[in-house]
């Protein structure tokens, strides 16, 4: 049997808190959050029209870990109640998201924490987090050499050694 | 999906490495590109190099094709690649000191004087001489050897007259094939009148670089020029029109689609239609600033205005056709054309032109503006998101205007002109246009060792100018570039945005009239609140005698090409 984990003091149900959805990670874990939270994410916002329309609420299973999960928990409680442009379905798209300093903090983790998040943002569709992420990766390998990127990326370098020397037939792939 | 495994780019959904691309400078994307083979055929993908482009457009000046997405969608990958490629080393070679010197050959020894100088398609230096010659040289970067010719007015136009030509300018027509190059002078010596010599020149290449031109003369090595230049070629008729206009006119400029061309005398206006040969005069002068000398600068055509910038008024004129009343100066001349029209009425002088009040109307405070370059209208995506792309009629127009004080030094101005509406309202009561005019840069030569600038430019796309600079008591020319900083209001890589609460707090309702009067505060203080601009000198010359002064500076914006003209009558580029 799972235990039922509460995310965080803060977003306990007290006055006038939304109702609670119940987040299961591939690794089995429960979690349990309140709606508002996640209604940055425009999938779960989705599921919860389902649930609405069906009235029947139900677990919402979610392909990534509860480590991941947790940590977009954390991200989407920071940005509660706050409006960022990215996430609003109806504002034009943005060029470049903009620099947010508390989520630059937030993703200095690794590489591998790095694509994790993004992909589960990605799932999610949190855009706002998408786009950091985007942003620490590409600050990873900005002004890097080649050799220093295949590193950080962890890409073999596939090319043949007459490929690596014309680089115009590396256009073919 | 999940978790233990590693995890890199290449488990990553392409869509999501697009996102990281988009912030990802050129050599970056670049440098990826020889990472491995999945990575290199991603950054060859068409969209990672048109948001490049989208990006630049912020910044840079670029190739036509490149300005817009419409056409630049149309390019393929690697057209599009390259255009960003090079725009990209451009930027950095813009501001970089040059070493490499082209004196542009191909003149007669008697060549003096140049009154105009331009660069034009990024390529063709063209060159306008006191005594009627207009010489073209393509300098395309990739031919080692430039080619030069030489082209003459009419001969009679050589003949007609002793008096020199004082005043040229030169555009290009609309689609590039040719250029309107118009030549003023007085019509003789001892009659009024000024005369203007109106050419279009064919800039066919394929076409005329076949013919035996001139070769250029290369650094320091001198020809015997006295022949007459074998490429010149006689225009035909056709192609040369004349314009025959009051005492001491200068031309200022051309509208080749209107086929409208505006002259300046201190302080009058004359715009004339040339095929019709009728025409309007302004006189702009104003009262209130009649105690200090407020002679015309510079005059534009820009959408149904003609913008007026003097030494210290910047002033919108409304300009509709057709005009009424035909051009009537004209002094006849045993020398003349064919058949010149007939004097209709008298002279200027004696028939007064009602002063004109401009429309709109800035003032710059406490400088004294001797020479005015002036942008091309920017699009309106350049300068913020906010723009109503339905609202063509009333969409604004942004310029940038360069303009120089001998003195003072540098003044970098961005223009924003809102055209009148006639469409929210009746015409009869049409909401006039406003102007709104922004220091945004400043060179400040009053500062520290005096200095002086004797010429000055910006590029038609407003992201880079040049200007030739003087210390007091040194024998040396400066040659001195910059580049505009992104706009303010565009989005931009440093900018840092805090997330903001929904519920927005309260706004005091008075917030904006607070700004309205903080930009008139503005108006009347000090040039401090202009950003320094941000100059590199990249070329010197000694002058110990006037003959190496440089008094004439043209670039391409894109190619970053510099032209310059000496006082002795020499071109060169760098």
């Amino acid at each position: 049997m799972p235990t039922i984990v509460s995310v965080d003091d803060s977003t306990v149900p007290g006055e006038g808190s939304s109702r609670l959805l119940l987040l299961v990670s591939s690794d089995n874990k429960h979690i349990v959050v309140e709606e508002d939270i996640m209604s940055r994410s425009r999938f779960i916002s989705k599921q919860v029209e389902g649930f609405e329309a069906t009235s029947q609420r139900h677990a919402i299973l979610l392909p990534f870990s509860s480590f991941v999960l947790n940590k977009v928990i954390e991200y989407c409680s920071h940005y509660r109640g706050y409006y960022l442009l990215e996430d609003d379905p109806d504002a034009a798209p943005p060029g470049r998201s903009p620099v947010r300093e508390w989520d630059q903090e937030f993703l200095d983790v690794d590489r591998n924490m790095l694509l994790r998040i993004i992909k589960a943002a990605h799932y999610l569709e949190i855009k706002s987090l998408v786009g950091s992420c985007a942003r620490a990766i590409a600050d990873m390998i900005r002004g890097k050499t080649t050799e220093e990127m295949r590193e950080i990326l962890g890409v073999e370098n596939d090319f043949t050694p007459e490929e690596e020397h014309s680089p115009s037939s590396k256009c073919t792939g | 999906m999940d978790s233990e495994g590693q995890h890199t780019l290449l488990t990553t959904p392409s869509e999501l490495l697009f996102h990281v691309f988009t912030f990802l400078d050129v050599p970056s994307i670049l440098a990826l590109r020889q990472t491995c083979k999945s990575l290199s055929l991603l950054t060859h993908d068409k969209g990672v190099w048109l948001d490049q482009l989208r990006h630049q457009r912020n910044s840079l000046p670029l190739p036509s094709p490149a300005r817009d997405d419409v056409s630049a969608l149309a390019l393929t990958p690697e057209e599009l690649e390259k255009i960003v490629v090079s725009a990209h080393a451009s930027q950095h070679a813009w501001h970089r000191p040059r070493q490499e010197v082209t004196h542009l050959g191909g003149l007669q020894a008697d060549y003096r004087d140049i009154i105009y100088l331009t660069v034009l398609l990024d390529r063709l230096v063209l060159c306008v001489y006191s005594h009627g010659s207009v010489v073209l040289w393509n300098v395309a970067s990739n031919s080692a050897k430039m080619r030069a010719r030489v082209i003459h007015p009419q001969s009679y136009w050589e003949l007609w007259g002793l008096e020199p030509w004082t005043s040229a300018v030169a555009c290009l027509d609309n689609g590039n094939e040719a250029a309107y190059v118009a030549i003023t002078r007085a019509q003789n010596r001892t009659q009024q009148g000024s005369a203007t010599v109106l050419m279009r020149i064919p800039l066919d290449e394929t076409a005329s670089y076949e013919a035996p031109y001139l070769g250029s003369v290369n650094r320091d090595q001198t020809e015997d020029l006295t022949q007459p230049p074998p490429g010149s070629r006689n225009l035909n008729f056709n192609d040369v029109d004349t314009i025959f206009g009051p005492d001491a006119q200068v031309v200022r400029t051309i509208d080749p689609a209107q086929q409208i061309i505006a002259f300046s005398r201190t302080t009058h206006i004359d715009v004339t239609h040339w095929p019709t040969n009728t025409g309007i005069t302004l006189d702009t002068q104003r009262e209130d600033v009649d105690q200090l000398w407020n002679g015309i600068i510079a005059l534009q055509f820009i959408g149904p205005y003609l913008l007026c910038i003097k030494a210290r008024t910047l002033e919108l004129y409304p300009i509709s056709l057709p005009f009424s009343s035909r051009t009537s100066y004209f002094v006849s001349s045993s020398l003349g054309p064919p058949t010149p029209p007939e004097p209709q009425g008298d002279s200027h002088d004696d028939v007064p032109v009602p002063p004109r009040r401009p429309v709109a109307l800035h003032s710059f405070p406490r400088t004294t503006f001797r020479g005015a370059s002036i942008s091309s209208s920017l699009p309106r995506s350049h300068c913020a998101a906010s723009a109503a792309p339905d609202e063509t009629a009333t969409s604004p127009i942004v310029l940038t205007l360069l303009a120089h004080d001998v003195l003072r030094g540098v003044f970098q101005y961005r223009v924003n002109i809102v055209p009148a509406s006639s469409t929210a309202r009746p015409s009869s009561f049409p909401i006039p246009p406003t102007l709104h005019v922004d220091l945004i840069g400043v060179h400040n030569m009053a500062l520290g060792v005096p200095g002086f600038v004797s010429a000055a430019a910006i590029g038609p796309q407003g992201r880079r100018g040049v200007w030739v600079e003087r210390t007091k008591k040194v024998t040396t020319r400066r040659v001195v570039v910059f580049s505009t900083p992104a706009c303010d209001d565009a989005p931009d890589d440093g900018d840092v945005e805090q997330p903001r609460p929904v519920t927005l707090p309260l706004q005091f309702v008075d917030a904006e009239n607070d700004l309205s009067d903080e930009e008139e505060g503005r108006e009347d203080g000090a040039w401090g609140l202009g950003k320094p601009i941000n100059t590199h000198p990249v070329y010197e010359v000694k002058s110990y005698d006037l003959h190496e002064d440089l008094v004439q500076v043209a670039f391409s914006e894109v190619s970053g090409l510099i032209a310059l003209g000496t006082r002795a009558g020499a071109v060169r580029v760098i």
